[in-house]
């Protein structure tokens, strides 16, 4: 993409801008190539390379004779072509899918197609490219579980430089799959037929998820996933097709998920923030940094909390506790405009604290009551090419919820808890109420924003703090 | 990051032009137009387009904004467009692409940047820059203390400088060398943890009994079990030897 974008683009426009790009690129091409005088079958080979992200180290080779600096530009020039081409066919596929248009102007809240008859759904799952097959994991086979787990960790980012990587752990997996109601037909495997090696893995649970005053029955989407040496195959797309045939089976027709990456259209766009714990760590492995005039003194001293909770009442929560915990939440949740609605059997899963997986605390008064409540999830990641630490152990903020306790006291308890666990990091997201004590508890803004989607569901645009789901 | 070194100048801009159209939200409209005369610089030379109407207010800034680079040449509005991104967004380079998945780190803090003629001594060490701590150390810059009140071999403790703080000692700074609060280097490498730095202090005898302005030790001040056992394990050493 170029950047003649002083203004905002709108879906039209930057159709239009992508065949610009497109045809700009070409004639680039056209006239490097022509100044290189290289063989046809270098240029053809450039301008045919649509695999972005394997250059194909022998089809280049043509160009090699040609100085670096042109090898370069060549390579720069067909990387465009290429994104420009995988924009247009990302693009070219969610313009199938019933979600809201780029430049839509939307001011109702209903679906965006009516729900289908079973007869006319497809029956039989979508073709996978040659080589390849469906396959629905166990994950309660130990087996399954660890392919699983090793797909996720070594593919689950896209970025190879990346510093960081999820290090989902298969209990976490497994928590994470099989709330009430969990389908092992919705957990979706993709193998190499020969070798049986899982390359392509996604997942559906089931939910009820309130948008605005409407509460539908939707599936979760999570964890899609397709191995780095399959990226050009266009699996990505056949595995959405796919999870949403199975789901849409079950008289489901709208899913929840969250991205990176803008697609259309986000219903809401939030962003991380990042409260250390373990502030040398972090400093250590580049996850934060110093500023010019900060000491590393001072910044542990900043960071610095209490060696337990303070709010009289505080505690872990108990099975005992369940159903007022529930209620509580229940309550709270109402007032956003996207949020789920748990059963008591689904607060149960997801609430129960867990080691290392997900821990919640509550405050009680004198009478019994519940008037708070606090959670966090554990996910670590794995720190690339670090000589000392392997590890970031990350906690980040599940739902909270605070009628008697101020918000500060609470969530500072949180971060107490967090950190006598030796979580290094404290994460979470501005949506709910969280910004309100981002600042007083020393919260720093990450670098990464999360889309928020809905899939045949169309709906007004939400502000971060009008949204009331994780999808972890 | 790091093998942002080797990347050559046009595959920088082509994936700095890509990061740019996709963050166009998150960017000023000033330096968005700074981006755009820099893009028209690069990809057609200098601006010898009519100047737009006066009443098409947009065109004709972002005409003013490639006409006033003037001569410059392409491949110098290459860099200066990714040197522009760097300083918006240092980290802009494993964001270019969000993908599924998302994971964020903490945003590097918004600093003004600076050249490095003004730079002083105190940023060499910061930025653990030993080459120009070398060639710009004067003796007496060793016992000043900055606006924190701070001297250089703290700050170089404080950032676990092993070989910053081995060349300045080497140079005749004290090993004891107080803060405005009575610290010493051994109090910072004690309470930041920093192992390395500790035992680098040590050899360089240290003195294990100073107290700061609050009557601490650098063994009040230490947190890390590790460097309480390595300070405990000193002074009983230096107890032995003594008696």
């Amino acid at each position: 993409m170029p950047n003649e974008n002083a203004e905002d683009l709108s879906g039209q426009e930057l159709k239009q801008k992508a065949k610009e790009v497109a045809d700009a690129s070409e004639a680039m091409l056209e006239k490097v190539v022509a100044g290189l005088n290289i063989q046809d079958t270098a240029s053809t080979n450039a301008a045919g390379n649509e695999d972005a992200e394997q250059p194909d180290g022998a089809k280049n080779e043509a160009s090699v004779s040609a100085n670096a600096s042109k090898q370069a530009l060549l390579q720069a020039v067909s990387d465009a072509m290429a994104s420009t081409r995988q924009m247009a066919k990302k693009f070219a596929f969610w313009s199938t899918q019933p979600v809201t248009k780029l430049d839509e102007q939307v001011t109702t809240n209903e679906c965006i197609e009516p729900n289908k008859e079973i007869s006319e759904i497809r029956a039989l799952p979508y073709t996978l490219p040659g080589g390849f097959k469906w396959v629905t994991l166990d994950l309660n086979d130990a087996n399954d579980l660890k392919e699983l787990y090793t797909l996720l960790n070594e593919n689950y980012v896209e970025d190879d430089d990346a510093m960081f990587r999820f290090d989902y752990q298969p209990e976490f997996l497994k928590w994470s799959l099989q709330p009430p109601g969990w389908k092992r037909d919705w957990h979706v495997g993709v193998r190499v037929e020969k070798s049986g090696k899982l390359v392509g893995f996604i997942s559906a649970i089931p939910s009820k998820l309130k948008s605005y005053d409407k509460v539908l029955k939707v599936v979760d989407i999570n964890f899609l996933c397709v191995h780095k040496k399959l990226r050009s195959k266009r699996v990505a797309p056949v595995l959405i097709r796919e999870i949403t045939r199975r789901v849409n089976l079950t008289g489901i027709f709208q899913a929840a998920y969250t991205a990176g990456v803008v697609l259309p259209t986000p219903v809401a766009t939030c962003r991380y923030w990042h409260r250390s714990l373990n502030p040398k760590k972090l400093v250590d492995v580049r996850f934060s940094h110093l500023a010019r005039n900060m000491t590393m003194q001072r910044t542990m001293k900043l960071y610095k909390l209490p060696d337990q909770p303070k709010t009289k009442g505080y505690r872990r929560i108990t099975a005992k506790d369940m159903d007022k915990a529930h209620k509580l939440l229940e309550d709270y949740l109402k007032r956003f405009q996207l949020s789920p609605v748990f059963s008591k059997e689904e607060f149960r899963h997801w609430f129960t604290p867990k080691e290392g997986i997900i821990d919640c605390f509550v405050v009680a008064d004198e009478k019994g009551n519940i008037t708070d409540l606090t959670s966090y999830y554990c996910l670590p990641s794995s720190v690339m090419h670090h000589p000392v630490h392997k590890t970031v152990r990350a906690a980040y903020s599940f739902y909270n919820v605070s009628t008697k306790t101020p918000w500060l006291d609470l969530m500072n308890d949180a971060l107490i808890s967090a950190r006598n666990v030796q979580m290094d990091v404290y994460n979470a997201l501005d949506l709910m109420e969280n910004k309100k004590y981002f600042a007083p508890l020393k919260f720093g803004a990450g670098d990464g924003n999360l889309q928020y989607y809905l899939y045949n569901w169309r709906c007004p645009s939400m502000q971060p703090e009008e949204i009331a789901l994780i999808l972890m | 990051m790091s093998d942002s070194d080797t990347d050559t100048v046009d595959e920088l801009f082509h994936l700095a032009t890509e990061h740019v159209a996709k963050q166009s939200n998150s960017i000023g409209s000033a330096d968005l137009l700074i981006f755009y005369g820099y893009y028209k610089q690069a990809t057609n030379g200098p601006c010898k387009e009519q100047s737009p109407g006066l009443l098409q207010l947009q065109a004709k800034s972002k005409w003013q904004a490639w006409r006033n680079l003037g001569t410059m040449s392409q491949s110098a509005a290459r860099q200066a467009y990714v040197q522009k991104l760097q300083e918006l967004q240092p980290n802009w380079r494993s964001r270019r692409n969000p993908g599924w998945v998302v994971h964020s780190i903490e945003s590097v803090p918004l600093e003004d940047q600076r050249l490095d003629s003004e730079k002083t001594l105190f940023d060499h060490v910061k930025e653990n820059n030993l080459d120009r701590l070398r060639e710009l150390l004067q003796p007496s810059d060793l016992v000043k203390l900055d606006e924190h009140g701070m001297a250089l071999i703290h700050w170089a403790t404080d950032r676990n400088a092993v070989e910053i703080i081995q060349f300045l000692v080497r140079s005749g700074a004290s090993v004891n060398q107080r803060d405005a609060e009575q610290q010493t280097p051994l109090h910072y490498a004690a309470s930041c943890g920093h192992l390395e730095a500790l035992q680098c202090l040590l050899e360089l005898h240290a003195s294990l009994e100073l107290r700061d302005s609050d009557g601490q030790t650098c063994y009040d001040v230490a947190d890390d079990e590790q460097i309480c056992q390595v300070l405990q394990t000193e002074r009983e050493r230096l107890a032995g030897s003594a008696s």
